[in-house]
């Protein structure tokens, strides 16, 4: 009992006490796999071998995995088909967040609801949206009866527009989150010096380019550096609507290494390349969130 | 020694020194400090409430050595600049909340309480939430917090700087009341220089974390100790021009001015100095005399009782302002003719101190 | 240059009436002060005329036109806000330059102004920094200075002395004077200390309660307050009322207060038009510079005995807060010589009190 209370009025050592289950449970789920990962990544070991994977020391490879990278043509694919993906998604959902928050600055009658609807998107799962946007995307679904095209005009099973769909389909759901952190960021600006903006005869455009836009710096970066790291694993959209298909022409990085893991087996190779692209998209996180905390102090 | 006594405290902040600070203020007196933002004045309070510790010194309630004690050991009440009341309790139960904290008897604190509810006036406010008061109702809810437990003393950190101009200068006085009926010795920390030397029995003048001039208010007015405390007391403060002084004629002339004014001083005085002249110790003159000097006026403030007047000095481009008594009705540029007496200049030597 | 009208304009927040039925002229060039406690309709009159509110009933016509339709960019008003709404994410020369930025002043002539009004407003040496990194003061300054230089017709100001020390405070306001002669704009200030109001102003616009109360030049409204409100909220140091009941008579009239302190004096010709013999609820109102503290009882004047409780000092003067029964009355000391606890014997002149009626606070006499 005595020394629990000496705990209670030592503030660092309660606060120590409290994060204690954190973090066994972080070692749990995420130090010690990755250090299985990084042991695997220099190994040939698959479950096919026969052993248990503790010795996978016995089948090292050391840096031949990651060599074999640099050479795999479905490698460089996948990535490039994610990287276009990523680069086309994350500037349009950015765009239309932006100007969607904007809308909703000011009040006006009814902005509680829209609000509320505006983010039913980012809150379904993300599995339902791909079925969503499969069906809707059928040679003989609502998308082209609308427009008014025929019923072979195909999207999923086109060499391309297959990836435009991905597209649409990611927009759609995750415009409403950079809508939420722009909207949050342009709430942060001191209305006040909005006013005053205006009153020295700035027009609403002018405004938000000298005045909103420039205090938003970090909360922009923030969005941008999320959705570009979410993006980038994207899978659930493009595996249920195309499978990552036809062919491979939908098949981002992480549809390409489920089929590595499931479909052949590859366990080290997979290990070495999930790595890999955790190394570089961590470095594009911290050179934004840098970025970010500079602008903040 | 006095009931609290400082003794060369210091506390030292990156930028920033405060200190050898020497304080002894009197049980039942009304203690002000005033000082400019930034002074240190708000940190001399904290170190005395015990929120901050000092570097070095000693600090003493009472002849009993408290330097170190914890803040909730010192039986000091704190009256704060946001006044902080719990917005969730009605007024009676702020103001109960350190009686019952400090496990006092109930009917120890219900009889204080009645006490501080009749001086205070505040029986009719006393369900309401501190939402539901205006800002005088919440400044005499804060000071009965502050009373009710019988503190060794209350410290008050520009309690009256969130109230409109008007309602501070009622309150001003009421707190002056209190403090005389109620018998409790007051610190009183504001920027407020007029309201602190209203006041206080006695006042601390900080500037740039030290004490300059710890003096009775009348005193400090009419002798501050250096230019520094003079341009800071007085509304307007009291102007100042270069002058010199030769001794063979006992005449201090001030060139700005135009003016030379003869001073009975038998003692030596350096040749260079600064004049200190207070806006109400100008003279206005039907006609010009020997004595006297021209000026222009530049505006001037209409304020019932009472006008101030910008001039520009004959000789400069430099300002000063002169106060006068009743009524006064000027034009842009009017010349005026004005006197000063001796003894009401206030000279300073190079190194601003009073001569 | 402009002159505002403001014709009967109410403004609503939901059931909260903040302004009632307003009337008001400012004329071209003058310095109008809207005076009131907290709450009393000021900023909001002052928010309608700049465009940031929009009155729920009424007119409000700058140069002749309504301005209801005209957007707040268009309508080429100086606004300082209470907490100045710097631009802190720019520099001090991007704070002041932006009004003129937008309305498309070329590069050179941007730069003369912003110049001349950096030096104007002595913060030239602080052009280049970030606007963040200035002082209150220096804030207060560059506020007045970004608004000032797009030579709007109208200036308003919101409580710009507010945050600042006392001392700067009284700096600024012969500066904020100055300025206003300089530019000859359409000032309308904001405040609820009536020493800034008296001070600056040309008029000042007494404001309670969302209704303008009394307008007119401050001496006029220290000399010849309408209401009992007017001569509580203007004039240091403040009045001292009592109220109660008059028995007016055709010889003398006496003043009965509610705490039993009564008072005589002869009636002249204005008691005597109120005489009809029946009790009147009344205030009297005397201000402390017309109560002088006497060593005797006065024949002409009237008295009132009284201790000394407390001794205030204004400067060189002092008040002196006296018990009368169970009155405070504040008078002042001019010997300087009076004592706390002291019995003392206070004198007025029947002449010089104000009489206000109990019903609706208006000057009687």
């Amino acid at each position: 009992m005595n020394t629990l209370r000496k705990i209670g009025n030592d503030s660092e050592a309660l606060g120590k006490l409290f994060v204690l289950p954190t973090i066994i449970l972080l070692i749990f789920i995420v130090v010690f796999p990755f250090f299985m990962q990084v042991y695997l990544s220099i190994t040939y070991w698959t479950p096919l071998d026969g052993i248990p994977w503790y010795q996978a020391y016995e089948v090292v490879a050391w840096h031949d995995q990651y060599l074999y990278i640099l050479e795999d043509d479905r490698v460089w694919g996948a990535l490039w088909r994610t990287m276009l993906i990523v680069f086309f998604a994350v500037p349009i959902q950015f765009l239309l967040g932006m100007g969607l928050a904007y809308l909703f600055i000011d009040k006006f009658p009814g902005r509680k609801i829209f609000y509320s609807i505006m983010l039913t998107p980012m809150m379904v799962v993300p599995a339902v949206v791909g079925l969503m946007f499969y069906l809707l995307f059928q040679g003989t679904g609502p998308v082209n009866d609308h427009i008014g095209l025929p019923s072979d005009f195909s999207w999923l099973t086109d060499v391309n527009r297959a990836m435009i769909t991905i597209i649409v389909a990611d927009v759609w759901q995750w415009t409403p989150l950079m809508f939420l952190i722009l909207l949050s960021g342009m709430l942060g600006v001191p209305n006040d010096q909005i006013l005053a903006a205006k009153i020295l005869g700035g027009s609403d455009l002018q405004n938000f380019f000298k005045i909103i836009l420039p205090r938003m710096k970090g909360v922009i970066v923030i969005a941008i550096v999320l959705r570009v790291v979410e993006c980038f694993k994207i899978f659930d959209l493009n595996f249920i609507m195309t499978k990552g298909g036809p062919g491979v022409e939908t098949e981002t990085i992480s549809v390409f290494l489920y089929k590595l893991t499931f479909g052949e087996f590859e366990w080290s190779y997979v290990a070495a390349i999930g790595l890999t692209v955790l190394i570089v998209l961590s470095i594009i996180a911290a050179k934004g969130l840098a970025y970010f905390a500079k602008q903040e102090s | 020694m006095s009931f609290i006594q400082l003794n060369s405290v210091t506390k030292n902040f990156p930028k920033f020194t405060i200190g050898p600070c020497d304080l002894s203020i009197e049980k039942g007196e009304f203690f002000g400090i005033f000082g400019p933002p930034s002074s240190g004045k708000t940190s001399i309070l904290k170190i005395i409430l015990g929120l901050l510790s000092p570097d070095s010194g000693s600090f003493y309630l009472d002849n009993e050595e408290i330097t170190h004690l914890a803040a909730h050991e010192r039986n000091f009440s704190m009256v704060f600049q946001n006044l902080a009341l719990f917005p969730h309790m009605n007024g009676r139960d702020n103001i109960l909340f350190p009686a019952i904290e400090s496990n006092v008897p109930e009917s120890v604190y219900n009889e204080r309480f009645d006490e501080v509810v009749d001086v205070l006036h505040i029986s009719h406010i006393l369900h309401k939430s501190p939402a539901q008061m205006s800002g005088g109702e919440k400044q005499r809810i804060a000071l009965g917090r502050a009373f009710i437990n019988k503190s060794s003393a209350i410290l008050l950190d520009e309690p009256l700087s969130a109230l409109d101009a008007r309602l501070r200068e009622e309150m001003k006085i009421e707190l002056k009341r209190l403090q005389i009926e109620m018998n409790q010795t007051f610190v009183y920390v504001s920027h407020d220089e007029e309201e602190v030397l209203s006041i206080s029995d006695r006042v601390g003048i900080m500037i740039d974390g030290k004490i300059r001039q710890i003096d009775d208010p009348s005193v400090v007015y009419d002798y501050p100790n250096s230019a520094d405390v003079g341009r800071l007391i007085g509304s307007p403060p009291m102007n100042f021009f270069p002058a010199s002084f030769d001794t063979s004629s006992k005449h201090l002339h001030i060139p700005n001015l135009d003016l030379k004014v003869k001073i009975e001083r038998d003692d030596e005085l350096p040749r260079k100095l600064l004049a200190g002249v207070r806006p109400e110790d100008f003279q206005l003159l039907e006609v010009a005399n020997e004595d006297s000097f021209k000026s222009l006026v530049l505006n001037f403030e209409p304020l019932g009782s009472y006008t101030i007047v910008n001039l520009q000095c004959p000789h400069s481009e430099d300002v000063f302002k002169i106060r006068l008594n009743g009524q006064y009705n000027f034009e842009f540029k009017q010349s005026v003719d004005l006197a000063v007496h001796s003894n009401k200049v206030r000279l300073f030597n190079e190194s601003e101190d009073l001569v | 240059m402009s002159d505002i009208h403001l014709i009967k304009v109410s403004k609503f927040f939901d059931n909260f009436q903040a302004v009632k039925n307003l009337d008001l002229e400012i004329g071209n060039g003058e310095f109008v002060a809207l005076l009131g406690p907290s709450g009393c309709g000021k900023t909001t009159t002052m928010n309608m005329i700049a465009g940031l509110e929009h009155p729920t009933s009424g007119n409000i016509l700058i140069d002749s036109k309504d301005t209801s339709s005209i957007r707040i960019q268009d309508r080429n008003i100086g606004f300082v806000f209470q907490n100045y709404a710097i631009f802190t994410h720019l520099t001090v020369y991007k704070n002041l330059s932006y009004g003129l930025e937008v309305q498309g002043y070329d590069k050179a002539s941007i730069d003369d102004k912003v110049q001349k009004m950096a030096k104007r407003m002595s913060i030239s040496h602080r052009l280049d920094q970030p606007a963040a990194s200035l002082s209150v003061n220096e804030l207060q300054k560059l506020a007045i200075g970004r608004s000032a230089i797009v030579e709007p017709k109208i200036f308003l100001l919101d409580e710009p002395l507010s945050n600042l020390d006392a001392s700067f405070r009284a700096y600024m306001r012969s500066e904020l004077k100055l300025l206003q002669r300089e530019f000859g704009q359409t000032m309308v200030y904001v405040t609820h200390d009536q020493i800034e109001a008296m001070s600056l102003a040309d008029k000042i616009a007494i404001m309670n309660e969302g209704s303008l109360i009394q307008y007119g030049p401050p001496l006029e409204v220290y000399n010849n307050p309408n209401s009992k409100f007017v001569s509580y909220f203007v004039g240091s140091p403040k009045i001292n009322l009592l109220e109660g009941h008059l028995i007016p008579n055709s010889d003398s009239s006496s003043f009965v207060t509610n705490k039993d302190l009564a008072i005589s004096f002869p009636s002249n010709e204005k008691l005597k038009q109120l005489s009809n013999s029946e009790k009147l609820g009344a205030s009297i109102g005397i201000r402390p510079q017309n109560i002088k503290l006497s060593s005797k009882e006065s024949d002409k004047d009237i008295n009132l005995r009284g201790q000394i409780k407390i001794i205030e000092r204004i400067g060189a003067k002092r008040l002196a807060h006296v018990q009368v029964d169970n009155h405070m009355i504040t008078c002042i000391d001019d010997s300087g010589t009076a004592s706390q606890h002291e019995n003392v014997i206070m004198t007025f002149s029947p002449e010089s009190f104000f009489l206000f009626s109990e019903e609706n606070g208006n000057r009687l006499i």
